[in-house]
Formats: C-alpha cells, sequence, structure tokens
C-alpha cells in the first residue's frame, strides 16, 4: 500500500511509458478491516493503521481500481 | 561521508524490492475465500482448484476485464498462486497460451500444481522473473494482466517499460491495484509491511 500511486499519477506513467486508450475504472473502497484480511499486513501495522488514520477514512485507506490501456498498432 | 541522493534511492529501492521477497516468501497463506469472494463470482471461483482461490491475494479482477479470445497468449505478473493465470488460461484455451511470472519460487511451484489440478497446464507456463526485467522477448504476448503488484515496485516506470515492450502492437492492458490520494500517516507509510501488502 506504501508504493500505491495516486490515480492520476498512474494513468501519466502509462501515457509517458506510451500507453494510449487509458480508463481506469472498477473503483472498490480499501479499509483497515479489508486490508486485515490479508496476511502480508502484520498484526502489528493493523494496530498502528488503527490509530494512525483518522476515524472517517478508516474504511477507505486506498482504493481498488482496474486500469485498462492499449499498446498503439 | 554522505551519499549521492541517486545512490540513496538505488538502496531504497533495494530495500523495497528485499522486504517484498521476505514478506511474499514468508507467507503461509493466502488471502483466503474472505479476500476470493470479494473479487471473483462464483462461476469464477468454480473454474479454479481450491488451493488457488485461499492464495488469492489480489484487489481486483484484472481478466474481467480484459475481454481475452480465445488464440491469445497473455502474461500475468506476479502470479502468486495462479488463480488469474488459470482463469486467463480458461478464457484463451489450447491454442491461446497463459504465462505467469513471479518471483518466489515456491509460488510458482504452487500455481504450477494448481494449472496442473485445472487441466490447463498445457498452455500454462509459469516462470521466474521480475517485473522490471520481464524475460521475454519483444512484442511476444497479446494481453498483460496484474493484480495488487505494480505497487510493490520500486521502479514502477521501468516495470511499465517492460510491460510495453513485450506487449505486441495494438497489444492491452489490465491492471488491478492499489491507488492512494493524499499521504498515508508516516507511521504507516513507512512501515515494512505496508510496502509488502
Amino acid at each position: 500500500m506504501s508504493g500505491a500511486l495516486a490515480e492520476r499519477v498512474f494513468a501519466e506513467k502509462l501515457g509517458r511509458a506510451g500507453f494510449v486508450e487509458i480508463w481506469v475504472g472498477g473503483h472498490q473502497p480499501y479499509g483497515i478491516e479489508d486490508a486485515a484480511r490479508y496476511p502480508l499486513f502484520t498484526p502489528e501495522l493493523i494496530d498502528v493503521m488503527r490509530t494512525a488514520i483518522a476515524p472517517d477514512r478508516q474504511a477507505h485507506v486506498a482504493t481498488g481500481v482496474i486500469v485498462r490501456a492499449r499498446k498503439p498498432a | 561521508m554522505a551519499r549521492e541522493p541517486e545512490t540513496r534511492d538505488l538502496m531504497f529501492q533495494d530495500e523495497i524490492k528485499d522486504t517484498v521477497l521476505r514478506a511474499y516468501g514468508a507467507i503461509e497463506t493466502g488471502g483466503g475465500e474472505a479476500v476470493a469472494r470479494r473479487l471473483y463470482s462464483e462461476e469464477e471461483l468454480a473454474e479454479v482448484p481450491s488451493g488457488a482461490v485461499s492464495w488469492a491475494l489480489g484487489v481486483g479482477n484484472p481478466v474481467r476485464y480484459a475481454f481475452l479470445q480465445p488464440g491469445e497468449t497473455v502474461l500475468d505478473i506476479g502470479s502468486g498462486g495462479g488463480i488469474d493465470t488459470i482463469l486467463a488460461a480458461r478464457r484463451v484455451g489450447p491454442e491461446g497460451a497463459a504465462i505467469g511470472l513471479d518471483v518466489v519460487e515456491h509460488m510458482l511451484e504452487r500455481a504450477r500444481g494448481h494449472a496442473a489440478e485445472s487441466g490447463v497446464a498445457g498452455w500454462t507456463e509459469f516462470i521466474s522473473g521480475e517485473m522490471e526485467d520481464i524475460p521475454l522477448p519483444d512484442a511476444s504476448v497479446d494481453v498483460v494482466i496484474s493484480n495488487g503488484v505494480l505497487n510493490l515496485s520500486a521502479r514502477k516506470s521501468r516495470a511499465l517499460a517492460e510491460i510495453f515492450r513485450v506487449l505486441g502492437p495494438g497489444g492491452r492492458i489490465s491492471l488491478a491495484d492499489l491507488t492512494v490520494e493524499g499521504e498515508l500517516p508516516p507511521e504507516v507509510a513507512n512501515d515494512q509491511s505496508a510496502w509488502a501488502g
């Protein structure tokens, strides 16, 4: 999660790589309770997140997206 | 003596890479059904063995948005337990090919077992390699998918350049990933496991 880009930056990087017809959709909020289902997040980090992240943001810390694009023909 | 910024950045990249490799090498289970049921339909889950379902670690469903066609060659970057590679293999069929790429050897072994169990092993291959240095020729695949993987790279522009290189003209990508708007609190952002998850 620490390496996740902002959506706009993600799309810009794709454009700079040469991709066209860039589409971002399928938005799905990821909160702390969602993160806790993944074994890659340690229980200690989940505890830190519950303390450090504002209550109104805890249900939507990150966003799952689908990014589609095409290499020019 | 103070190091040049570029050197520091390169060390930071290596540190992130090591952290991610250690984390994925150490886990003994995937996200399980709770993760899989959020991302895949009942019909999709019925297409893959339970082992692949239990090792689901993605954040979306890139195969659903890839609109794969029979005969296409698809590359799944960071294939993990193989759930998306197997779903992709079913859609491209034996006249196509599905390739899973991962850096964690025991994940590759696990995915090969799941593909064999699924009956798609004849046109599915799992290869070892990094997304920033994909061991495939130029213009060798039609579609690239990945699921929650690009955010793990410390060299995202390099990874995207590699994806672009291996795609043929007109080739397409369907990448599921996390985005974050604004800053994470530093105690979260700097935690090593937040780089792997």
